[in-house]
């Protein structure tokens, strides 16, 4: 008896989920936007202006709640329990669904407790060095730190040390791996002289003439380094942590919701005030479909678990 | 200097003074909340900015950044809830003046004093900004090591009557410190899997609870005595505890001058914070007066100044890396580079010859600020100095009502008033059993920079004779070593004075 209501309740819901997405009246109250990040950065910033947009496309005040830690964790956790109405949602980089919960095995969630609406802009993840650095493609690196011996790479981040283990595992090279915290720390070590190399998440573009932007770290090329070469292209196979900012809801979110969350992204992406600050912060805008960030999640996903089975990495 | 009048006129125009008017109130009020500091100020006033030009943007932020700076000293002699770490000094040498009656003067004080680190910072800043960041950069972690070594050893110089407890508890502070993922491979240390720790105890929640949560503790113990305090304080109308005399300036001058240069120093160099900055000049002058503890049992004026002019004196410094080389000396800092970005403006060598105009309007737009600073806050004083006229009673409850709004504000929600109720037990026991919270409070806050730098040291320099290419790095670890042996024979000495005396 118990089976049988279980199978009834089933195919309900398979035959829910194959209607097409019906119109919705949503949002029937405010929305909040989680930030996984302290107030004051990048996508904070950009997040308030996405935010102010979304207020007017949806008739609804959508507003911008910080809960930082643990590179998005925090929030994550916290949105995976939320109820999936439609009434929170996440705006935040993707590399912290894709990659954090596989180097670490506290966190409860993965990649396949959201659905995705869309994508807006992306980290112009990369790799790079001085100025002066006597090399300007990834050949060229590799000689250089055989040459040299002993490369000093600055690793703002677990995922920055992941690729430079998987690029010195295949080419032998030896690295000194320096921690830094976040992107300006990394900026400091690199101008004074002290790091022949480093991953950016793009924070180079802020210092004309200080860096050059060595190989993408990304599947494909980036919008602002578009004569640049991606890491996959210099023969490294698969090696990419792709980042593009995007918009989650809690799984089972209802389809119509995330397709009226789709097409205010769709308008957001065109917006002025949205070209203007991702000028100013040197984050292009990429605006990508619900399907196609859905797609891009989960292939990143299982990119990086080849990537991790390569080095050996084991999630503490 | 043709040009430099319209800069005048852009600066000095009504708009761009009421904005920077705006922000200095607006961050005093903020900052004179327990918990609430400059940073969050800051950084939820970034998106009012959007709309306004660069100048009055830029302007409007260093206001609120300056007022909250100023005013984060109200709280902290009040309440003895500092509004930021870097207030605690000020907390503890100035909420016993306040017990004592001499709240308005301590207010006064510390208000003054801040104006004048604020002021002398920013005429550094102005004057050398180009020619200091060159150096600035030359600080790496390798140096800041050192410097942080130095820095640890001569604050826990101050760790009350036994430097073995004052050690314990120190140690205790990086320990806390710890607790968080660790900063190169993320593994969690100490978390024991509360999602919430990952990015460590926050700072405020866990100085709240140690500092302002203990005290109301122990007040609520000894009620009776203080409601008849309480009495004494309505009572004490004397003009001597109210102003700033000229025995007080006497006093406290020596303090504040080496507070502004202390605090422009730390400011200067990336890293190092305004905790840092206003511990020290409070230790230095803690020491020079040779009074001991007895500086936190009675409360101490110049110990406020010393405290207040290093503290406020940190901000315009830590825009020199800031303008110079587009690196951040401090939170603010940071916090600022994200207004700039907005504003289409990169900070770094090229401001200077890009944007001269609107950093020429940035500096007159701070030297007003300075000014600004001085009238808000003598006679917004006024104001908050009855607070210690009403009675206990009534007092305690509205401040524990505060320190959990703060906790809730700065430690991701309910969380952080956890955290602040744990810690309050801890500062609670601490005191009773005469465990220095300031070393504590000096570990947890410089535990995570120092263990970063070292560990990227440890990284840069593999070989011993490396070292020999970081001169500023061995004279401070030098003077640290030298630090840790004086202070054992000074200890060990007035170990046998005692025994000495006792019949």
């Amino acid at each position: 008896m118990k089976g049988l209501l279980k199978g009834f309740v089933a195919a309900l819901f398979a035959l829910g989920a194959a209607l097409p997405a019906a119109a919705t009246d949503w949002p029937t109250g405010p929305i909040t936007m989680l930030i996984g990040y302290k107030a004051g950065g990048g996508t904070d910033t950009k997040g308030r202006v996405l935010a102010k947009i979304l207020t007017r496309e949806l008739g609804q005040q959508v507003n911008v709640i910080n809960r930082a830690g643990g590179g998005q964790a925090v929030a994550l956790e916290g949105l995976k329990n939320e109820a999936p109405d439609g009434s929170i949602f996440l705006f935040g980089a993707v590399s912290g669904i894709t990659l954090n919960p596989q180097i670490n095995s506290d966190l409860q969630f993965t990649a396949e407790d959201f659905v995705y609406a869309g994508g807006l802009t992306e980290f112009q993840v990369s790799m790079v060095a001085p100025a002066d650095a006597p090399f300007d493609d990834m050949a060229g690196f590799v000689a250089y730190a055989k040459e040299k011996g002993k490369i000093k790479y600055a690793s703002l981040s677990p995922g920055a040390k992941i690729i430079m283990q998987v690029i010195a595992r295949q080419d032998g090279i030896e690295v000194d791996y320096i921690p830094t915290k976040g992107g300006r720390g990394m900026v400091q070590l690199a101008l004074s002289g002290q790091v022949d190399f480093a991953y950016s998440g793009g924070i180079q573009g802020r210092y004309p003439g200080k860096f050059k932007t060595i190989a993408a770290a990304s599947t494909r090329r980036l919008g602002n380094y578009p004569d640049t070469e991606t890491l996959i292209e210099a023969g490294y196979e698969g090696l990419a942590i792709d980042a593009p900012t995007v918009v989650a809801f809690p799984k089972g979110t209802d389809p119509a919701i995330v397709a009226k969350m789709e097409a205010a992204l769709r308008v957001a992406s065109t917006d002025p005030d949205m070209i203007k600050i991702s000028k100013s912060i040197n984050m292009p805008i990429v605006y990508q479909t619900a399907a196609e960030t859905s797609q891009l999640v989960e292939d990143s996903a299982a990119a990086i678990t080849i990537m991790l089975d390569t080095i050996g990495y084991k999630a503490s | 200097m043709e040009s430099f009048l319209p800069v005048l006129e852009a600066a000095f125009a009504p708009g761009n003074l009421a904005w920077i008017l705006f922000g200095v109130t607006l961050g005093y009020l903020v900052g004179a909340l327990p918990g609430l500091g400059k940073g969050t100020a800051t950084a939820v006033a970034i998106p009012l900015t959007f709309y306004l030009s660069p100048l009055a943007a830029i302007a409007f932020l260093v206001g609120i950044a300056k007022g909250s700076t100023a005013g984060s000293a109200v709280s902290a002699i009040l309440l003895n809830t500092p509004g930021e770490p870097s207030s605690t000094p000020t907390a503890m040498a100035g909420y016993p003046l306040a017990r004592a009656g001499k709240a308005q003067k301590a207010l006064k004080m510390g208000l003054f004093a801040s104006v004048i680190g604020d002021l002398f910072s920013t005429i550094v800043l102005i004057l050398v900004a180009q020619e200091l960041a060159e150096y600035a950069l030359g600080i790496g972690p390798v140096e800041l090591t050192g410097i942080l070594a130095f820095s640890m050893v001569f604050i826990a110089g101050l760790s009350g009557r036994s430097m073995i407890r004052g050690l314990i508890a120190g140690l205790f502070g990086i320990l806390v410190s710890c607790v968080g993922l660790e900063v190169e491979t993320a593994s969690p240390r100490l978390t024991f899997g509360l999602i919430e720790l990952y990015d460590g105890l926050p700072l405020i929640p866990v100085a709240i609870g140690m500092l302002a949560l203990s005290e109301m503790m122990i007040q609520m113990g000894q009620r009776r005595r203080l409601e008849q305090e309480a009495d004494l304080l309505r009572g004490s109308g004397r003009r001597e505890d109210r102003v700033v005399t000229l025995g007080d300036w006497r006093r406290s001058a020596r303090a504040i001058l080496r507070g502004c240069l202390i605090g422009t120093g730390v400011g200067i160099l990336p890293g190092l914070g305004a905790s840092v900055g206003s511990f020290l000049s409070y230790g230095a002058e803690r020491r020079a007066s040779g009074r001991g503890v007895d500086f936190e049992e009675t409360g101490a004026i110049e110990g406020v100044a010393a405290a207040e002019s290093a503290d406020n004196a940190v901000v315009p410094a830590s825009f020199v890396p800031l303008f110079a080389i587009g690196i951040p000396g401090s939170v603010i800092a940071a916090i600022l580079i994200g207004a700039f970005t907005i504003q289409g403006i990169t900070p770094g060598p090229l401001l200077f010859l890009e944007n001269r105009d609107l950093i020429l309007g940035v500096y007159m737009s701070m030297m007003a600020a300075s000014l600004f600073l001085l009238l808000i806050g003598y006679f917004g004083q006024n104001v908050f100095a009855r607070i210690v006229r009403i009675s206990p009673a009534l007092v305690m409850p509205v401040v524990v009502f505060l320190c959990c709004l703060g906790a809730y504000l700065q430690g991701g929600g309910v969380f952080g008033i956890g955290v602040m109720a744990v810690f309050g037990v801890i500062g609670f026991f601490a005191k009773k059993y005469d465990f220095s919270f300031v070393t504590f409070l000096i570990g947890f806050v410089i535990g995570p920079s120092f263990e970063l730098s070292l560990r990227q040291t440890l990284g840069l320099v593999t070989e011993f004779s490396e070292l020999m290419d970081h001169p500023v790095a061995l004279v401070f670890g030098a003077l640290a070593v030298f630090g840790v042996w004086r202070l054992t024979v000074l200890q060990r000495r007035q170990h046998e004075a005692m025994v000495k005396d006792r019949p």
